[in-house]
């Protein structure tokens, strides 16, 4: 196990994915899928559906919880099947929070606003960050001598309300800062069923972004649109990778992952039929089955 | 399209309102022949009630059958589910006569009419066989924490004027019957009921063979048949037949078919 | 008797009505989302049983579920039961939380699980999940349903008077008793202007979460 992770040290990919599988009852979705992640790379995986492409996703983000394999991100072992001791429901959420999730349907909140949208993790967390603060604050104090205590309570009530305040002004200005980088700024108001649905696609990536992953998957982030709205969200896509998100998106649009993607693979059957560059996938299939796909997916194309 | 569901829906409440109309004919007891009498009654033993083998029988039921059939009228049973709203049935036309062991009061002789009375009750005290002894004078009732009586019936009247006794004793349930259920259920301590239910519907071969009952001393009154005010002519005619009844001793037939017990209870009746 | 006094006694059965009406509501509301939970449950014999005292409870006549909480303790096991109006709430609460859990359960159900899932990736706990994300959608959706059930509380609080709860109608009969018919027939404005209160009310509530769309 430490020579393991040493050797890892040495040369880390930042995301590593080995022998992941999952089945639901008969069906065997997932028949072990391995693969490596640099920092800052587009991972774009294609297949038909009903290859296995949305559950590998889910298991990134523990929707699903895999029935054999592990999962290492930048060298920390954050998965394995093999742990018997059930995770309890706080450590998955730590862990899902490496992982950011756009779906396919946007999954908007509707009751809230744009912004809010955007926020409501972020509060939520700043929340909880807040609550331990307090709470360490007050341990502190019982431990002191009594005389003091009023005295540190004044001074507690103080730095609290100064977190506080700087919590919220630190939200707000991402959360506009987000806005603007999806192009929504002034839509910050508005709520989701009033925007068109390349717009609430937008949205959702903002909100997926909002708690810095290290990671962003997209699950067919455009399947749900009308092919005159796809533009706009992959515009907004590809102007993540060059701020350096590292990202797996799952998707039809073949041009896209070809433009975008460091790396592809293509998935049939829950197994990676091939992968490499965009080049070698797109260019010089080996596969019959990737060739037979690619064709298929040209003609209906045209 | 939409113009003939219209008609549709128009010409159905038009015939649904003419037929309301034809159902209300005039309220009254004709003075004629084969007129089908309503009479209005509530189950109890041993007024109107049926027998273990399903008959409809009872002093009331067997009267009134007598009574209507020598008047040469047809008669109907209609039961009343509510005790409280006879005159309500009796005004709205539901039923033409009330018949149901009806004590004769005051209140009710201003807003209907009433025959001659032809039974005489008493109101008698209920309770669980082993607390009976504790009660036998009206001022007892006092000791008790919920007396239940029927809501409207000369019972409820009678415990009320109980001196001293506070409303919040009292009970008003539905029937005599739930006052019953009320001692059975010990969800009251005492009860007060027509002697003559008491008498047929506690003790040995009843449902309730660990109730009892008392006379404590409450007044005698006495039954009569219910009218509208309108069917004086009628009401003539009916109290003629129970004068009639009286003399040639069929009341006291019934009476004797239907009121004397092998065994008599611990009152004078 | 004059008219304003007979009113006035009527008007004192009405607030036993409401005492009825809003003590079940506390009850009911409260209880039936617990309920709705149990027959959500993914542990089976939970479930199972949850369904089984829904189905009795929706079952039977809410009349006779009143007399057997008042009669049946003291008829079967010869004991003093419990009083009256305890009684009637017992009942009343237990029915109307069952027939609220149906009605919070198609709520829930109706939900699309992106909405959970959603929160799920952004890191949130179930019980965010459920009252940030969830409950006002749920709210929604299921206001026209329970604004029909509350109407309908509203008009079997008159049940009570079985068992001798001296609510409204229970006070217009004891008048009918002494020959005076008229309050019967008064009580439908009691329960008219109850209703129709209600109605504006529900109708606010359905504006006010009319900005926006499920």
């Amino acid at each position: 196990m430490t020579m393991e992770t040493i050797a890892k040290t040495e040369a880390p990919p930042f995301l590593e994915v080995k022998n992941y599988r999952k089945r639901f009852g008969e069906n065997e979705v997932l028949k072990g899928i391995s693969f490596t992640l640099q920092k800052g790379e587009v991972l774009a995986i294609i297949g038909s559906s009903g290859g296995g492409k949305t559950t590998l996703l889910r298991c990134l983000n523990f929707l699903e919880i895999p029935d054999e394999g592990e999962l290492y991100l930048g060298g920390e072992r954050l998965f394995g099947a093999d742990e018997k001791v059930k995770v309890s429901d706080a450590r998955v959420r730590e862990k899902r929070l490496h992982f950011g999730l756009v779906f396919q349907q946007f999954n908007l909140f509707p009751q809230y606003t744009v912004s809010k949208n955007i926020m409501l993790a972020q509060t939520l967390l700043a929340k909880q960050d807040f609550a331990q603060k307090k709470a360490a604050f007050a341990a502190a104090r019982r431990s002191a001598p009594k005389e003091k205590r009023t005295q540190l309570k004044a001074e507690h009530k103080k730095i609290l309300t100064e977190i506080r305040s700087g919590q919220k002004e630190a939200i707000e200005k991402k959360t506009l800062s987000l806005l603007e980088r999806v192009g929504l700024s002034e839509k910050k108001d508005a709520y989701p069923y009033e925007l068109s649905g390349g717009q609430q696609q937008r949205v959702a990536i903002a909100r997926a972004l909002a708690l810095s992953p290290d990671i962003l998957c997209f699950d067919e982030p455009t399947s749900a649109l009308d092919p005159e709205l796809t533009g706009e969200v992959l515009k907004v896509i590809k102007g993540l990778k060059s701020a350096d998100s590292t990202m797996i998106v799952v998707t039809h649009e073949m041009e896209f992952a070809k433009n975008v993607a460091d790396h592809v693979i293509f998935i049939a059957d829950g197994l990676i039929e091939e992968e490499g560059t965009p080049e070698e996938v797109f260019e010089h299939p080996k596969s019959e089955k990737t060739q037979a796909f690619l064709r298929k997916s040209l003609e209906e194309l045209f | 399209m939409k113009k003939l569901v219209a008609l549709v829906c128009s010409l159905v409440l038009l015939v649904s309102g003419m037929a309301l109309f034809a159902g209300c004919n005039e309220i009254g007891i004709p003075d004629e022949e084969g007129y089908t009498i309503k009479i209005g009654y509530t189950e109890y033993e041993p007024m109107n009630y049926y027998d273990d083998d399903g008959n409809f029988v009872g002093f009331d039921t067997e009267f009134a059958i007598k009574l209507c059939t020598d008047l040469g009228y047809k008669y109907e049973f209609v039961l009343l589910n509510n005790w409280a709203t006879k005159v309500v049935d009796l005004n709205g036309g539901t039923i033409d006569l009330i018949w149901n062991g009806m004590t004769i009061t005051p209140d009710l002789q201003e807003s209907i009419l009433i025959s001659t009375p032809y039974l005489t009750n008493q109101q008698v005290l209920i309770a669980k066989s082993d607390v009976l002894s504790q009660y036998s004078t009206l001022e007892d009732l006092l000791n008790a924490t919920v007396i239940a009586v029927e809501t409207g019936s000369a019972a409820e009247t009678l415990v009320k004027a109980i001196e001293g006794m506070p409303e919040s004793k009292v009970r008003p349930v539905q029937s005599q019957a739930r006052a019953l259920m009320e001692v059975g259920s010990n969800q009251a301590d005492v009860a007060v009921i027509d002697y003559t239910m008491a008498i047929s519907m506690t003790g040995e071969g009843t449902n309730y063979t660990d109730v009892g009952w008392k006379d404590v001393g409450f007044e005698e009154e006495q039954y009569g048949i219910g009218a509208r005010k309108s069917d004086a002519a009628f009401m003539e005619k009916l109290n003629a037949k129970i004068a009639e009844y009286q003399e040639s001793g069929y009341l006291t037939e019934l009476y004797n078919k239907y009121f004397v017990t092998e065994e008599e209870g611990t009152t004078n009746s | 008797m004059t008219f304003w006094s007979i009113v006035a006694e009527l008007g004192e059965g009405f607030l036993v009505s409401c005492e009825i009406f809003f003590i079940t509501l506390i009850i009911a509301l409260p209880l039936g989302l617990a309920i709705s939970f149990g027959s959500m449950a993914r542990w089976k014999p939970v479930r199972a049983v949850i369904k089984t005292i829904v189905w009795i409870v929706r079952g039977t006549p809410l009349m006779l579920q009143i007399m057997i909480i008042y009669y049946a303790p003291g008829l079967l096991f010869n004991v003093r039961g419990i009083n009256n109006f305890p009684a009637v709430i017992i009942a009343f609460g237990i029915n109307y939380a069952c027939y609220f859990s149906e009605i919070y359960r198609g709520g829930i159900e109706s939900i699309s699980k992106g909405q959970y899932e959603a929160g799920q990736v952004l890191g949130m706990t179930k019980g965010q999940i459920f009252f940030r994300v969830v409950l006002l959608q749920v709210i929604k959706r299921i206001l026209p349903p329970m604004s029909n059930e509350i109407m309908t509380l509203v008009k079997d609080t008159s049940l009570a008077r079985i068992i001798s709860v001296i609510e409204l109608l229970f006070v217009a009969e004891t008048f009918t008793l002494r020959g005076i018919i008229w309050p019967l027939f008064f009580t439908a404005v009691f329960y008219l202007a109850f209703i129709g209160i209600l109605t504006i009310v529900f109708g606010r509530l359905e504006k006010k979460l009319n900005y926006f769309k499920v």
